[in-house]
């Protein structure tokens, strides 16, 4: 058959593929079912040869189906072929798939899932890799996005280790000419930043267009893989300089993000020694002059770029002063540490002092003030200010944090500074400081103020800030906090007596409350059940139900007949939160006669939820149980 | 007036619309297996196929009960399956003999193409 490939060149057209999948195999289905074996290993051979990945599909499944005899004949290399479309075709096999899955996305990032996809199944060998590449065909770019993948970890196929994939790569360099595929650079890019300092020395060891493309891709690219590399491969003997250049080159606005992703590499003393020797710390020091406040992780690496050069001391020592008070509150503790460092002098002081007069961060100025030479009794206080300050702008999480530096030194002082906000302080700064005092377990320290606030008659804080300080004294340690938490259950306002049942009924209440609280009979909490506020009846349900379950179970039954719906509304949520599926069949009675939407909708999701609860439960066996 | 005029044109964009939809739609249709058809026209003008053998093609491809007769024109096995499927008698005998050498056994000409 002389003239297959002809007519196979003809269907496809000049550029290879001229119709469209479907089409494909719908044409070739019958031909592979009535060819013989001749002719079907003629046509997986003339069809591997097509660049499109759907033909190379069909000349393996050709392949597949001639006869056995046939495909193992000593004079042609059907192995290596078939080694190909397997590899080729499992690949396709799976972007179709995904191209079903993902449809609509783009060609680039289905090329991307699919290689994110290609499992452990099919076994790579190296040396297709390199033939494909060195050989310079068609498939090279694939193979340069296969290598890409394997060295970025997002594909797994790969399995001859790390070792031997350094040599693909270095062997890959130095055949640059025959294939000029970007992405072995990028990959190369990647190992030498990722790997240990063999893959450098073979780099440093090597010269050729291969390197030199190398440090051109270094220098020049602005591929987001090149640039996130970048502060690794200052470290990297052959590629250093290449990388200082592109540091030095990149615009302000993009020092951000190289900084945020690299920052942290900078402790390594030789990145580190490289880097301040360039213009790198004059460009930061430009970036730091814009109005648009640097990026957290950025904002930490750049402390560390200002250090170590006196050529522009005064300038850099400002900028430390700025960065002291960067929102990031790690970032402002590196600023003045940085500053400590510096050798004592008359310029040094004035930021330090600059530092604590101004910064808004409590752990700068705390710091800052550590390294103060000459003494100031006031200091310590301003410290202290700035952490009152702070209760005023910042989150609770991050003024509980400064507490704790606090508490270590000088912990009077804080619990004054509470104490005070507790009694004058703004609603923002009441608010947080409760954190504070949750977080740090300040209860024990500051129980006489807490409760004063919650038995002042004329209180001037709103019933949910009073409530927040009541479920904080169900932590209280003598029974002044028991007390104040029993009269509270007496309260007009049912926001205070809800918070007082919480924390009547906390589990992990002090043992002090825990006793006190035990005065609180389970009959004044079946009648707090039925009250007409809802977060009273849902608190006292639930501290009912911690003291005893069976009464909690006969009052959600009687409140599932009550004749207000709110009450049928409550008894359900109560049901939903304990998930007694002992219940069950007294929900399924009030669907039964219930006529309001509300109840009947909620009444199905609780059912539903019991159901399934009930299924889980099954699925575990008694030995389970007992295991 | 002018209300009548707003509300002609809006109906008249409207068709505008639906025109250029049905235009979208019908071309996007058509295209798929008109992609299929030029190359198969390619092969067999490549092949030097008339129009008689082309009906023959598509006689012998219904016979073997495949919609589309580029099949025949790539395996051979295909081919011959059709043939002894619909069993030609002595009268068109001659003519799928010059067919079978048309397709597979004169090399084709790279004028042709």
């Amino acid at each position: 058959m002389p003239d297959l490939q002809d007519r196979i060149q003809l269907y496809f057209g000049q550029k290879g593929l001229g119709c469209c999948p479907v089409s494909l195999q719908r044409i070739l289905a019958p031909v592979l079912r009535h060819g013989t074996s001749t002719e079907l290993l003629e046509l997986g051979r003339v069809l591997l040869g097509q660049p499109a990945p759907e033909a190379a599909l069909a000349g393996l499944d050709a392949i597949d189906r001639a006869e056995p005899g046939h495909r193992s004949r000593p004079d042609d290399d059907l192995p290596t072929i078939e080694r190909r479309a397997r590899l080729y075709a499992g690949c396709f096999v799976r972007s179709q798939v995904l191209g079903a899955a993902y449809e609509g996305v783009s060609e680039a990032l289905r090329g991307d899932l699919l290689l994110a996809s290609f499992g452990s199944a099919a076994h790579v060998e190296p040396r297709l890799l390199l033939d494909e590449l060195e050989g310079g065909t068609p498939w090279s770019g694939f193979v340069g996005r296969l290598l890409l993948a394997f060295t970025t970890g997002t594909c797994s196929g790969f399995e001859s280790g790390q070792d031997v994939l350094e040599r693909i790569l270095i062997s890959s360099l130095d055949s640059w000419e025959n294939h000029r595929q970007p992405e072995v650079l990028l990959a190369a890019v990647v190992m030498a930043a990722r790997s240990r300092d063999r893959f450098a020395r073979e780099l440093a060891a090597r010269e050729g267009p291969g390197l030199s493309a190398l440090k051109r891709a270094v220098r020049e690219s602005s591929d987001p893989l090149v640039r996130s590399n970048l502060v690794a491969l200052v470290g990297v003997r052959g590629l250093s300089e290449a990388a200082v250049g592109a540091l030095e080159q990149l615009r302000l606005s993009q020092i951000d993000s190289v900084l945020a992703q690299g920052g942290h590499l900078l402790r390594s003393p030789r990145r580190h020694r490289r880097l301040i020797r360039s213009r790198m710390p004059a460009r930061v020091s430009g970036r730091l002059g814009q109005r648009r406040p640097l990026e957290a992780g950025a904002a930490r690496a750049v402390t560390r770029l200002l250090s170590g050069n006196d050529a522009h001391g005064d300038q850099y020592m400002n900028r430390l002063v700025e960065l002291a008070s960067h929102p990031d509150p790690l970032a402002g503790v590196l600023a003045s540490a940085q500053l400590l460092d510096r050798p004592a002098g008359p310029r040094r002081e004035a930021a330090l002092d600059s530092i604590r007069t101004h910064s808004n961060n409590p752990l700068a100025v705390r710091l800052a003030s550590l390294g103060a030479t000459s003494g100031d009794a006031g200091r310590a206080s301003r410290s202290i200010e700035a952490f009152e300050r702070s209760l005023e702008a910042r989150p609770g999480w991050w003024c509980a944090s400064c507490a704790l530096a606090h508490l270590e030194s000088d912990p009077k002082q804080i619990l004054s500074v509470l104490e005070r906000v507790l009694e004058h302080g703004s609603d923002r700064a009441f608010e947080t400081a409760l954190e504070v005092i949750h977080r740090r377990r300040l209860v024990p320290d500051l129980e006489r103020a807490l409760v004063e606030l919650v038995q002042t008659d004329d209180s001037r804080r709103a019933p949910p800030l009073l409530a927040r300080v009541i479920r904080l004294l169900a932590m209280g340690p003598t029974d002044r906090s028991a007390r104040v938490i029993i009269r509270s259950l007496a309260s007009h306002h049912a926001l205070l007596q809800a918070a007082a049942l919480d924390a009547a009924t906390d589990r992990k209440a002090s043992p002090a409350v825990r006793a006190g609280c035990s005065l609180v009979d389970v009959a004044l909490l079946e009648r707090l059940s039925s009250s007409p506020e809802e977060a009273v009846r849902q608190g006292a349900l639930r501290a009912l139900r911690v003291r005893s379950g069976s009464r909690a179970r006969d009052m959600v039954q009687r409140l599932l007949v009550a004749t207000t719906p709110e009450l049928r509304l409550t008894a359900l949520d109560a049901i939903h939160s304990g998930g007694d599926p002992e219940l069950r069949s007294s929900v399924l009675r009030l669907m039964e006669r219930e006529d309001v939407p509300n109840i009947i909708t909620r009444g199905r999701s609780v059912l539903a939820f019991l159901e399934s609860r009930a299924r889980i439960s099954s699925l575990v066996t008694p030995s389970e149980v007992e295991a | 007036m002018i209300q009548g005029q707003g509300s002609m044109l809006g109906i008249g964009l409207v068709m505008l619309g639906l025109f250029g939809l049905w235009f979208a739609i019908g071309s996007v249709t058509l295209s798929l297996p008109a992609h299929g058809r030029r190359a198969r026209r390619r092969l067999e003008r490549g092949l030097g196929l008339g129009f008689r053998d082309r009906r023959l093609l598509q006689r012998l491809a219904r016979s073997l009960g495949v919609a589309d007769r580029t099949s025949l024109l790539i395996g051979r096995g295909c081919f011959e399956d059709a043939v002894r499927r619909m069993a030609p008698g002595e009268r068109l005998m001659p003519r799928i003999e010059s067919l079978r050498n048309a397709i597979f056994d004169i090399p084709i000409d790279v004028r042709c193409r």
